[in-house]
């Protein structure tokens, strides 16, 4: 493209916003009455989500890799990219986010080989800083006094163990997950975390449908959750903010990020005024991930 | 489609007015006492206002959309418009004026503008009849290069159907000032019956160098975004039409603006875009009546410069 320089947003957006509100019309026409089991599959996430029910939550994770494999298929390829072209390139980006879903949900944590490197190289770094402990404690004993605790390691040691996530493990074995967000030695700043994420993605699966009809287009215009492509990434971002533990999560992320983006600029340029739903929800999720560091151990995914 | 001997006596009559007024548009008055520029190449004579299709007819497969764009085709045909153009760039455009001409019977007054919009030369042909399969008509009456891309190799093929009887106009476009000085080479160098560029009463660019130079070459001119995409008539809509728009010929603000484009001398048709029935007949109004001269033309760009 010469002169890059001199387009704008506008010179991208090929169709009006009458036409892109009533294809979620008809998509949902189309599609009646599938909205109840998105609904039903949601508000099982959410339930696992909350409660911490490991199985439930990876089996809900497959669902959720489906239902971007679907809104690849029967929204951005077969409908939107009607419209919009470039859908047809983005529509395979998904059906890969629905992959790697699927595939994290299916393996489990800690069960890839390369998993079990990582997990052998953090019990030897804390192998080598319980040694280091006990000499720094030593070394401090001889120089100051014969207090037998209280040393600032100690301090260190239990300030952060007051801080860790619910579960979460102070030494190099696995613990088994609470079985709630709030339970045992979890910070209150842990359950915000958690409650934040949860919220977002309560919004993603209620409220996100809710905005048509607040905007006067109706209840036949809804977005819903694993059925559009807001919502769906919206609520799949709380998911892995909240669920997913380490490198992986941030391999499951960039696209939902991404698209939540490239939606807010649509909306945009369409003069939406719900046109920065999408990239809050990205933001919102993003803080909740980076937060949540490190995650809850054992994550639910990955 | 072809040139009548009505349609070239009229073009000479007007080309015979050109050499004697230079700065007066060749224009002449079509069915409905529509006003027709002559396409320099030939002489057949062309409405000044035509139909873009950018935006407005991308609907998909929305069967209720569909049906108003073949409405708004239906009306633009009534009032005499001739040319609609499109470009597989266009999203959806191209069926849904396939569904349209289906619908309204293939009108005998269409003229058929089209576009080769794709980086590999090799594809232009499986693109050029993709997009005739999609509107559905034996040939297309003009075929641009979109935007110059991969111009050199699409012209040369451009040129080639022409000669075969496969095109009956070839031509290029840009849009929003863009790669002007490149532009004006090829139109320079190449036997171009049509140029598309953008012009407006605010993006007047091309009054320095491409419309003098496309009167020069005897190139008919398309202008595109003659609204700025909306944007110009949602800015000046806001404003009270001045009283002297009448000496103009404009009852309303989108004739005053269209206006000010088609009495420019160089310029053959207009293409506004919408999705409206009342909008098109608007639009097609634009085409009767007076047009501004070249002391109105002035005071009609001061006049929304200054808004």
């Amino acid at each position: 493209m010469s002169e890059w320089w001199t387009y704008g947003l506008s010179d991208f957006l090929m169709f009006s916003a009458r036409v892109y509100y009533r294809l979620f019309e008809q998509y949902n026409a189309a599609l009646w009455p599938a909205h109840g089991l998105t609904l039903a599959a949601g508000l099982a996430m959410l339930y696992a989500l909350a409660r911490r029910r490991e199985r439930m939550l990876r089996a809900g994770v497959a669902v959720l890799g489906a239902m971007w494999v679907w809104v690849a298929w029967g929204f951005l390829w077969q409908r939107y990219a009607e419209i919009n072209w470039p859908a047809a390139y983005v529509a395979p980006a998904f059906a890969l986010q629905g992959v790697l879903l699927i595939g994290f949900a299916w393996l489990g944590p800690l069960s890839s080989a390369s998993d079990r490197k990582v997990e052998t190289g953090f019990r030897t770094i804390r192998c080598a800083n319980k040694k280091l402990e006990r000499r720094f404690r030593f070394q401090f004993k001889v120089r100051r006094s014969r207090r037998p605790s209280a040393t600032p390691a100690d301090a260190k040691l239990s300030r952060s163990a007051a801080s860790s996530p619910p579960g979460a493990s102070s030494g190099g074995g696995v613990t088994r997950p609470s079985s709630r967000w709030h339970d045992g030695d979890a910070s209150r700043g842990w359950a915000w975390i958690a409650a934040a994420g949860l919220l977002i993605f309560v919004a993603a699966l209620l409220l996100y449908p809710a905005i048509a009809p607040l905007m006067g287009r109706g209840w036949p215009a809804a977005e819903l959750f694993g059925l559009a492509p807001d919502p769906t990434a919206i609520g799949t971002l709380a998911i892995l903010a909240l669920a997913a533990k380490g490198w992986r999560r941030w391999v499951l992320m960039p696209i939902p990020l991404l698209w939540c983006l490239l939606s807010t600029a649509t909306l945009w340029t369409m003069g939406a005024p719900e046109f920065l739903l999408p990239a809050l929800g990205a933001l919102a999720a993003t803080a909740v991930a980076l937060a949540a560091r490190p995650a809850p151990s054992p994550a639910l995914i990955a | 489609m072809t040139a009548t001997r009505r349609t070239v006596l009229k073009a000479m009559l007007a080309g015979a007015a050109v050499a004697a007024l230079p700065l007066r548009a060749a224009s002449a008055q079509g069915a409905g006492g529509v006003i027709t520029r002559p396409i320099p190449s030939t002489g057949e004579a062309m409405p000044v206002i035509g139909l873009g299709t950018w935006i407005t007819f991308n609907v998909g497969d929305d069967a209720k959309l569909r049906d108003e764009s073949a409405a708004v085709m239906e009306a633009f045909f009534r009032a005499g418009g001739r040319m609609i153009d499109s470009s597989p760039m266009y999203g959806s455009s191209q069926p849904v004026i396939g569904y349209g001409l289906r619908k309204l019977g293939y009108p005998q007054a269409l003229f058929s503008a089209e576009k080769v919009w794709i980086s590999n030369p090799a594809s232009g042909p499986g693109q050029m009849e993709a997009s005739r399969q999609y509107w559905g008509v034996p040939r297309f009456d003009l075929m641009q290069v979109h935007n110059l891309l991969s111009w050199e190799r699409h012209l040369e093929r451009l040129l080639e159907m022409k000669a075969q009887g496969q095109l009956r106009y070839v031509g290029i476009t840009t849009s929003e000032g863009r790669r002007h000085a490149e532009f004006e080479r090829v139109m320079a160098s190449q036997p171009l019956d049509f140029v598309q560029v953008t012009y407006n009463v605010l993006d007047r660019e091309v009054e320095q160098r491409i419309l003098p130079l496309a009167r020069e070459r005897g190139i008919a001119v398309i202008v595109n975004r003659p609204f700025r995409q909306g944007d110009l008539m949602r800015a000046v809509e806001r404003h009270r039409l001045p009283a002297w728009a009448a000496e103009a010929g404009a009852a309303n603000w989108a004739q005053f603006l269209l206006k000010f484009i088609i009495s420019h001398p160089a310029v053959t048709v207009a293409i506004p875009a919408t999705t409206s029935v009342e909008h098109v007949r608007e639009n097609m109004a634009a085409a009767t009546g007076l047009l501004p001269d070249e002391a109105m033309r002035r005071r009609m760009a001061d006049y929304v410069r200054a808004l």
